[in-house]
């Protein structure tokens, strides 16, 4: 059966029961109208036709009177009159005989009254017939008519009477049959009522029970219960529904296997690519201590995991500054902001000197809040190894070099000296070309060699303080020519409070040198080369700025690499002075760059560290080039 | 001036000739030698004024030539050509009283220049002379004696006579590194490129000095222009 049906059952009942009430409370009424009526019909008029015919009578009496007193004519008529009212109404009484002995009442009167009327006709028509010589009228109505007339007018009273008894009893009845009624609807009314209600109950227990199981295993399910199973009872919505619910639940138990499956897979997943890959990969909690390390990683620190596993970074790495990285990465949440050619550190493994090239990187929960920081170290001694050997090889190479440029440039400048005068003008041209061209060559063997061996990590800073303005003196002396024969105005703005620096002297001058060098090549004549030095943070900034063409854009991040040379300019460099510059500036651990503006010139800044800071640049230099 | 004679010693054929055809025109008679054994042979034979001697060549090397040629013919000069920035035997040389040096590629100038002084420094009278170059010659010539002592003496002198420029300091300062004081040594070849930061030899002298590995030979003056200092070059003229 259907929820529907169920409840249309419901309801049904109680409309039954509400009928059964209605139809009870009807009957009595119709029985009590019963009742009502029959007291009418039976005694009402009985009692208004023996009223009548009282009064009918009493007027005859009259009319009999008035004969006496001598209206004879007069009484007659009305005598007639009366007479024929008394016989209607009588007539009527007798039509409605309900009452035992009302009918002998009736033939009595009847009697009695024909006897009367004859009496009368004697004593009317037959006058001197009829009454008596003896008898005066007067003496006859009171011995004969009158007492018949009485006799007659009792009976109809009496009539009367009987029937205003039965009315009284029949009334008496219908009021006990009215009440029984209201008392037997109470009843019926109260009965439907009760039964009604305890059919409603059990109706609504019976839809909401299986409401409440759903209801339960919904909860379950949500609170993770995946096997929860309503049972099935009914054959209603309700069961097609429990029926859906457990497929349901079936499903989501199935998903959520799933679920865990592919998250364990991917766990797996991820596992053996870290067990894997080449790199080490070192992860630390916001404690600062090591909660995974992967294989690489262990066999790079020669550690066993459980050596690792809650260590702090400076309980297993040996290279302090790396370990205060981590802790502010843990500290601050972002990456460590370090130039990238700085990110290497050195680990002794057994007998053999390994590098490695390190990044640290933050990772964060789903609510943004940190998680921990990880660390990759990747292998780069083949790198290394190999980066030397190119430098070795450009350092050997520009060596071999020299020999036959000795021979060449020996020969052309003999060519110059004797046998010019034998040569036409273009050949002598072509001369010049091969003598300049000799001493680009020996400019670029001689940079090639300074810069492989910086390279190669055979630069050796041989650190001292200095001020700056010392250094700034040292390249005006040093370029002092150059400025003069270009007519430049050079201006110097050193600060004067401007605290010693700590650099090999003579490198950093060479890259100053190197810097004003190239302005005072580039500024046209009369140009203004400035060189300025100020105090940015912990830094002294060094600033060359001229105001010659500018370097255009897509060149300003290439410019301090090898070779790199901007198209167009006439430069008779080597296109290594700037590669040798930031070379130099990164051994003493500072940063070289160039702001620059197509024809508002270009500033060359770079910075040095300070002397106050006791930062052992030195020890740091020799541990990164050897 | 009598002609005097040069032996060139070097393996390169083509350095060879265009030494020979640089200095002819000098006024020297040239020889040449392709090797060490030749080049004593040749010394047995010949006198010479000037040896022109590349210290890296097959067989024996230039640093036994120079000291077989201390050994038995003190009196000739000899300039060393090297190819190499630092020269392992370089401390060795100056001991054996080598004081000249050019390093590849040099200009034909330049040699003829270098020539040209160490003649000048034969005719110098150290009584006599009074100027700065002059005293710087002298100090040359008498480590080519073997004189180290005199020739740290006359070192000082110059220093005395100008002491804003850089040679005589590091003099001095390879004076003193042959004699074994590295720490002391520094100190001179800092203030010589305190006086000028782009004084080559004093450079190559501190960096090897204080250079994890203590070689390298002792820069005694500038050699051919190093590439930093081009734009000098170019300025100098022919």
């Amino acid at each position: 059966m259907t929820l529907k049906k169920k409840m249309l059952l419901g309801y049904g009942v109680v409309f039954f029961f509400l009928g059964l009430v209605v139809a009870w409370a009807v009957g009595n009424l119709i029985f009590l109208g019963a009742a009502t009526d029959a007291i009418l019909k039976e005694n009402y008029r009985s009692i208004s036709a023996a009223e009548n015919m009282v009064a009918a009578l009493e007027r005859q009496d009259s009319a009999v009177l008035f004969t006496i007193i001598g209206e004879a004519e007069k009484g007659i008529a009305l005598f007639r009159a009366q007479e024929s009212d008394f016989l209607q109404w009588m007539a009527r009484a007798k039509d409605n005989v309900t009452i035992t002995g009302e009918d002998d009442l009736l033939r009595k009167i009847d009697k009695r009254f024909a006897e009367y009327r004859a009496l009368i006709f004697k004593f009317t028509s037959g006058q001197e017939v009829a009454v008596p010589e003896k008898l005066q009228p007067k003496e006859y109505y009171f011995t004969t008519l009158f007492p018949l007339f009485s006799e007659i007018r009792e009976t109809c009273i009496q009539l009367r009477k009987m029937n205003e008894n039965t009315m009284y009893s029949a009334s008496i009845r219908a009021n006990t049959i009215a009440s029984r009624a209201i008392y037997s609807t109470i009843a019926v009314a109260a009965s439907a009522l009760v039964l009604a209600l305890i059919f409603s109950l059990a109706l609504s227990e019976r839809i909401a029970n299986p409401v409440k199981e759903l209801m339960k295993a919904s909860r379950k399910i949500a609170d993770g219960d995946y096997s929860v199973q309503v049972p099935v009872k009914t054959k209603d919505e309700l069961g097609l529904l429990a029926i859906e619910f457990n497929k349901m639940s079936d499903q989501l138990a199935q998903y959520h296997q799933m679920n865990i499956g592919q998250i364990l897979a991917e766990k797996k997943k991820v596992e053996t690519i870290l067990a894997t890959i080449d790199d080490g990969l070192v992860v630390f909690n916001l404690d600062n201590q090591i909660t995974d390390i992967n294989f690489s990683a262990r066999k790079m620190l020669v550690l066993e995991l459980r050596d690792c596993l809650g260590r702090t970074p400076y309980e297993v790495f040996p290279d302090k500054s790396l370990c205060d990285q981590i802790s502010e990465a843990i500290r601050t949440g972002s990456k460590p902001d370090i130039n990238e050619e700085d990110c290497y550190i050195t680990l002794k493994k057994g007998g053999t000197v390994k590098h490695y090239f390190f990044a640290i990187s933050v990772f964060r929960g789903e609510d943004g809040t940190l998680s921990g920081v990880v660390l990759l170290l990747r292998d780069v001694t083949r790198l290394k190894e190999v980066e030397r050997l190119k430098s070795e090889f450009v350092m050997a190479a520009s060596h071999e070099l020299r020999t036959p440029l000795t021979s060449i440039g020996m020969s052309i400048d003999l060519l110059i000296e004797n046998s010019s005068q034998n040569l036409n003008a273009r050949q002598n041209e072509l001369l010049h070309v091969a003598h300049e061209e000799i001493n680009r060559l020996k400019a670029l063997v001689g940079d090639l060699l300074d810069l492989s061996k910086i390279e190669a990590g055979k630069i050796d800073l041989d650190l001292e303080k200095v001020a700056v303005q010392q250094l700034a003196e040292r390249v005006a002396t040093l370029l002092m020519r150059q400025i003069e024969e270009k007519e430049i105005t050079v201006e110097y703005r050193v600060a004067d409070d401007l605290p010693l620096t700590k650099v090999d002297s003579n490198k950093i001058s060479w890259v100053l040198t190197n810097l004003v060098a190239n302005a005072v090549r580039l500024v046209p004549k009369g140009g203004h080369v400035q060189l300025s030095a100020r105090m940015v943070g912990k830094h002294i900034h060094v600033s060359v700025h001229d105001d010659g063409p500018g370097i255009p854009l897509e060149y300003q991040s290439k410019i301090f690499q090898k070779f790199v040379q901007i198209k167009g300019s006439e430069s008779g460099g080597t296109g290594l002075g700037l590669a040798i510059c930031k070379e130099i500036i990164r051994a003493h651990g500072g940063a070289i760059w160039v702001e620059s503006k197509i024809g508002q010139g270009s500033t060359f800044t770079f910075t040095l560290p300070v002397c106050q800071q006791e930062f052992a640049y030195g020890n740091q230099v020799s541990a990164g080039s050897r | 001036m009598e002609t005097k004679s040069v032996l060139v010693v070097d393996d390169e054929k083509n350095i060879r000739m265009t030494l020979s055809l640089t200095l002819e025109p000098m006024g020297f008679r040239i020889q040449t030698a392709v090797n060490g054994e030749e080049a004593l042979e040749k010394l047995a034979s010949n006198g010479f004024w000037l040896i022109l001697l590349d210290l890296k060549m097959p067989g024996m090397d230039g640093i036994e030539v120079l000291r077989q040629v201390k050994k038995n013919y003190s009196k000739i000069r000899v300039i060393i050509i090297t190819a190499h920035g630092t020269i392992e035997s370089a401390v060795e040389a100056m001991k054996l009283g080598a004081v000249d040096f050019i390093q590849k590629p040099f200009t034909a100038n330049e040699i003829r220049e270098l020539v040209n002084q160490v003649a000048v420094r034969e005719t110098l009278d150290e009584s006599k002379a009074d100027d700065y170059q002059s005293l710087i010659e002298i100090c040359k010539r008498h480590v080519t004696d073997g004189h180290i002592d005199l020739a740290r003496e006359t070192a000082k002198k110059a220093i005395a006579k100008d002491p804003a420029k850089p040679e005589a300091y590091n003099l001095l300062g390879a004076f003193i590194e042959i004699r074994g004081d590295w720490l002391e040594a520094q100190k001179f070849y800092r203030a010589a490129l305190d006086i000028d930061p782009s004084f080559k030899p004093a450079q190559a002298n501190l960096e090897r000095t204080t250079s994890f590995h203590k070689f390298g030979k002792i820069a005694l003056w500038p050699e051919a222009e190093k590439p930093e200092a081009g734009k000098n070059e170019e300025d100098k003229g022919e």
